[in-house]
């Protein structure tokens, strides 16, 4: 039936009422005192341990080996004596995770799939319906959050979308809110720079996006003549945005961006605040940690792994997963906002090396766009147990000693240490990954090619 | 499925979700500037009026003819265009009038019916996905406007239901809290003595029931004196409720009575206020109008005819519905909600009487309640064409002097000092129900030929 949707009152479909309802709980707890969010906190978190203590042999045991009775649980400080929830155990384990209560039918559980960015994809259950209306309160918050005017045009690059002129803003946007047109272009089947003319013509006021192909679209407009289009927000997701970026796009697009950090294990992790750069934590979703290689938990400003614990993972409960990410906690906001802040999230933990000195640091290499002048279609980087870094790089013509020079800089530069640099020309294209990564990790010493 | 949920967020029922949502509108309405209220209104009614050109012949042609565009921007002014929609029209012109969209089930629309008492009922269709969380919402802000636990014990005295036991407040407030235990009776099957015996057993803090109920009840505490349980409030719909009532509610059982105006065509029309024993109209579902007897907006303090425009009768638009009662307008209130104020409902038009002076009153006698502690067991009233009021009672002793005094004081009380009055014992009629019981009916001939049938009447004063 169609829903008669009157003015005033709105009576909204069911589904969007539930997600307003949401939405409306979640920004009261964001500018709850903290002791008060730790308090709901706990209780959600008891009502997620209990049943699956209840549920799923894995965590039966585990909760048991760890002396953690689920009734008792005070709060996040009582889950450390869990050990960190590892991305193979979930592979291993995946029947023993799941905490099916008797009577759920197939029909009420997703499956979710990760990208498999190294290669070995994690499965993950989730009550669907419980999911789909806090994802989407999230995402309301949100746009919310950053003000964003519905009715003006949105643009979607990502490999995700499928090339359309005839959308809208989707839900839950249009449920509450004049919604105006949507396009979308699948940002893999296409070169930056086209991409980037898309932009002129259309002139969208939002663009949701990745952070690599925003480097480059913005790379493309500050090295082509005439002003680029005025943007307002770009939208973005699943990888590493550094201040260099943020900075960048501002200058070119006159553009803010507006991260959000979430995983496909997880769901929404963190979103950028309103009015910095940083992030707030979305603690009414997710118990976040961030811990030293010890698992002490690490002090504002230290950087650390991030381990999450989903407090709605009912159907497969994700207790201290360890995300394989890097973030540094940050000092409360003046923004209004009580949530735990992330003054960064600095990648993967894949990307973190340790230097010959024993430093450690977040391999950044941001190729973008600096090298398509001079040829360069595709690159990919393998850092070899020896220390030696393999750089692959398919090329319009051969590559010229001073770009191969180039790179070689770049790659020390983005990994900070002079490490031996073997740079191969290849022919065939590179595959194509979901997510971008800097580099990959080789476990085996370099050895040259045939 | 079964579902897990914990208090982070409460995932609420996905309907609860819905008049929650409506609720939280509603309460930001109710304090709103009232051109803000009239400039929603009017996008509201624009709307309707949209879906009622486009689905209704009976709309559409009535439209037309008062001049209305209603692709434009609706003037709440331009609503006088329109004639006056009555009863015998709806009646009449029932399939015309229905606005169904194509694409809607036909399994989302109901039909109220009125309860009849003219004999002919009217059939109103309702689409329960827009009026059910409404009306569910606009329960809920009467709940909250009088701050009503839902954790105490409640019970309901209607005509035509199934009575219950056993059970617990239902939704809307079920949903959102805990809730204490219920009772259901039906008003039409019980005889007041059992109503009261009801009461007493499970001592409820809330009672819905029409004012009569409220009366019948104190009448019955009375015969059992020292046995009247205490009651928080009597919730009251669908008569005209007196100060005497809510008197009689105060000194029997300790009890507030909150009114609330209703219609099962229109639904929720007004509330009685939080502070006062005024109603607010519910103006974000509801436009009223009071009009005197040329169609023409009474002043506040007069009285006149109640017309109702249904802002989301989408399946069968009600606009300027009569629905046949008599109110007064009110001045604006001090409570902080800034809805328009009905001072009074002062009865149903069919109750209206001429007094011999010309003046015209709403008979509302209730007798039965002034005669509470005395030998009079039953009591009800005719009114002739030639203005004498007869008055009926049965009396479980021979009818006193002094009760015979306490009628012709009362009834002088309310129609003035020169109605005609008699007063006639009559046999026991069946026992005691409140269903469907007029108190006063209106009689096309003459009191004359009435007494020349009937045998030796009494006559007072």
């Amino acid at each position: 039936m169609q829903h008669f949707s009157s003015l005033v009152p709105r009576v909204l479909n069911p589904d969007a009422a539930s997600v307003l309802d949401i939405f409306h709980q979640f920004s009261g707890f964001a500018r709850a005192p903290l002791a008060a969010q730790e308090a709901a906190q706990a209780r959600q978190l008891r009502s997620l341990l209990r049943h699956a203590h209840a549920h799923s042999p894995f965590w039966r045991d585990r909760l048991d080996a760890a002396g953690i009775d689920p009734a008792k649980v005070a709060g996040a400080q009582d889950l450390a004596r869990l050990p960190p929830l590892r991305r193979p155990e979930i592979q291993a384990q995946f029947e023993a995770m799941r905490a099916r209560l008797p009577g759920w039918e197939d029909e009420d559980i997703t499956l979710h799939s990760t990208s498999g960015s190294t290669g070995q994809p994690v499965r993950m259950e989730k009550l669907k319906l419980l999911y789909a209306r806090i994802y989407q309160a999230v995402a309301l918050m949100d746009h919310r959050w950053h003000g964003r005017d519905a009715r003006k045009l949105l643009a979607s690059f990502t490999h995700k979308v499928k090339d359309t002129d005839t959308g809208r803003w989707g839900q839950p946007i249009l449920w509450y809110e004049p919604v105006g047109r949507a396009f979308g272009r699948a940002s893999h089947t296409r070169p930056v720079s086209e991409l980037y003319r898309i932009l002129q013509d259309k002139r969208p006021a939002y663009v949701n996006t990745g952070p690599t192909l925003l480097r480059g679209m913005a790379e493309a407009a500050r090295d082509t003549p005439g002003a680029a289009p005025r943007i307002e927000q770009f939208i973005t997701s699943t990888e590493r945005v550094d201040h260099d970026l943020r900075r960048l796009v501002r200058e070119v697009f006159g553009a803010r961006i507006t991260d959000r950090y979430s995983s496909e294990e997880c769901g929404w992790m963190a979103l950028q605040c309103p009015k910095h750069d940083h992030y707030h934590v979305a603690a009414m979703c997710c118990l976040v940690e961030v811990v030293d290689d010890d698992g002490r938990p690490c002090p504002v400003g230290r950087p650390g792994r991030v381990l999450v614990t989903n407090l709605h993972s009912y159907a497969m409960p994700l207790l201290r997963y360890e995300v394989g990410d890097v973030a540094v906690r940050g000092p409360a906001c003046d923004c209004g906002i009580t949530l735990p802040v992330f003054s960064e999230i600095l990648g993967r933990t894949r990307e973190l090396i340790t230097l010959p000195n024993g430093e450690r640091r977040m391999v950044r290499l941001n190729f973008g766009s600096r090298f398509a002048g001079a040829g360069l279609l595709d690159h990919l980087v393998r850092f070899h147990s020896c220390g030696t870094v393999e750089l692959l790089v398919r090329c319009a013509a051969p590559l010229t000693p001073e770009t191969r020079e180039a790179l070689v800089a770049r790659v020390h530069e983005g990994f900070g240490h002079p490490f031996p640099v073997v740079v191969r020309e290849v022919d065939e294209p590179l595959p194509v990954r979901a997510k971008p990564i800097e580099f990959e990790r080789v476990d085996r010493p370099y050895a040259p090619q045939g | 499925m079964r579902h897990v949920t914990g208090p982070l967020p409460r995932i609420l029922l996905p309907e609860a979700a819905t008049v929650l949502h409506i609720y939280r509108q509603l309460r930001d309405f109710e304090r709103l500037p009232p051109p803000a209220q009239q400039r929603l209104q009017a996008r509201q009614l624009a709307h309707l009026m949209g879906h009622a050109a486009a689905h209704s012949p009976f709309w559409r042609d009535r439209l037309e003819r008062a001049g209305i565009d209603p692709g434009q921007p609706v003037d709440l002014a331009a609503l006088a265009r329109l004639p006056i929609l009555t009863r015998a029209e709806v009646q009449a012109h029932g399939p015309a009038i229905r606005a169904r969209h194509p694409d809607w089930d036909a399994a989302q629309i109901t039909t109220s019916s009125t309860s009849g008492s003219t004999g002919r009922p009217v059939h109103v269709d309702k689409l329960q996905p827009v009026y059910l969380p409404l009306y569910r919402a606009l329960s809920m802000v009467d709940h909250h406007w009088h701050g009503r636990d839902a954790a105490k014990p409640a019970g309901a005295f209607r005509p035509g239901v199934e009575d219950a036991d056993g059970g617990r407040w239902g939704p809307p407030m079920a949903w959102f809290g805990p809730v204490g235990p219920a009772f259901l009776r039906d008003v039409a099957r019980h005889s007041i003595e059992d109503l009261y015996d009801a009461l007493l057993r499970y001592r409820p803090a809330y009672v819905t029931g029409s004012p009569e109920v409220v009366v019948a009840l104190a009448q019955v505490a009375r015969e059992r004196p020292g046995t009247a349980p205490r009651v928080e409030q009597f919730m009251t719909y669908s008569a005209s409720l007196t100060e005497d009532v809510r008197e009689l509610a105060r000194e029997v059982f300790g009890a507030r009575v909150v009114d609330r105006y209703s219609s099962d065509e229109c639904g929720w029309i007004a509330l009685q206020c939080p502070r006062h024993a005024h109603y607010h109209v519910m103006s974000a579902t509801a436009l009223v109008e009071i009009v005197d007897d040329d169609g023409r907006p009474c002043a506040e303090g007069e009285a006149g005819r109640v017309l109702v425009t249904t802002l989301h009768g989408y399946a069968m638009p009600l606009i300027r519905y009569e629905v046949g009662d008599i109110a007064t307008r009110g001045a604006a209130c001090d409570c902080g909600i800034t809805l328009p104020v009905i001072a009074r409902i002062e009865g149903r038009i069919a109750d209206r009487v001429t007094l011999p002076g010309g003046e015209r009153r709403v008979a509302a006698l209730y007798l039965g309640f002034k005669l509470g502690g005395t030998e009079v067991r039953e009591a009800r009233a005719r009114l002739y064409a030639c203005g004498t009021l007869e008055v009926l009672v049965h009396c479980a002793s021979p009818l006193s002097e002094p009760t015979r005094a306490i009628i012709a004081a009362h009834v002088r009380e309310r129609l003035g000092p020169d109605i005609a009055l008699v007063i006639r014992e009559v046999p026991p009629g069946p026992p005691r129900s409140l269903y469907k019981r007029r108190e006063l009916e209106q009689v096309a001939h003459p009191y004359a030929a009435e007494a020349a049938r009937a045998a030796a009447p009494g006559a007072a004063g």
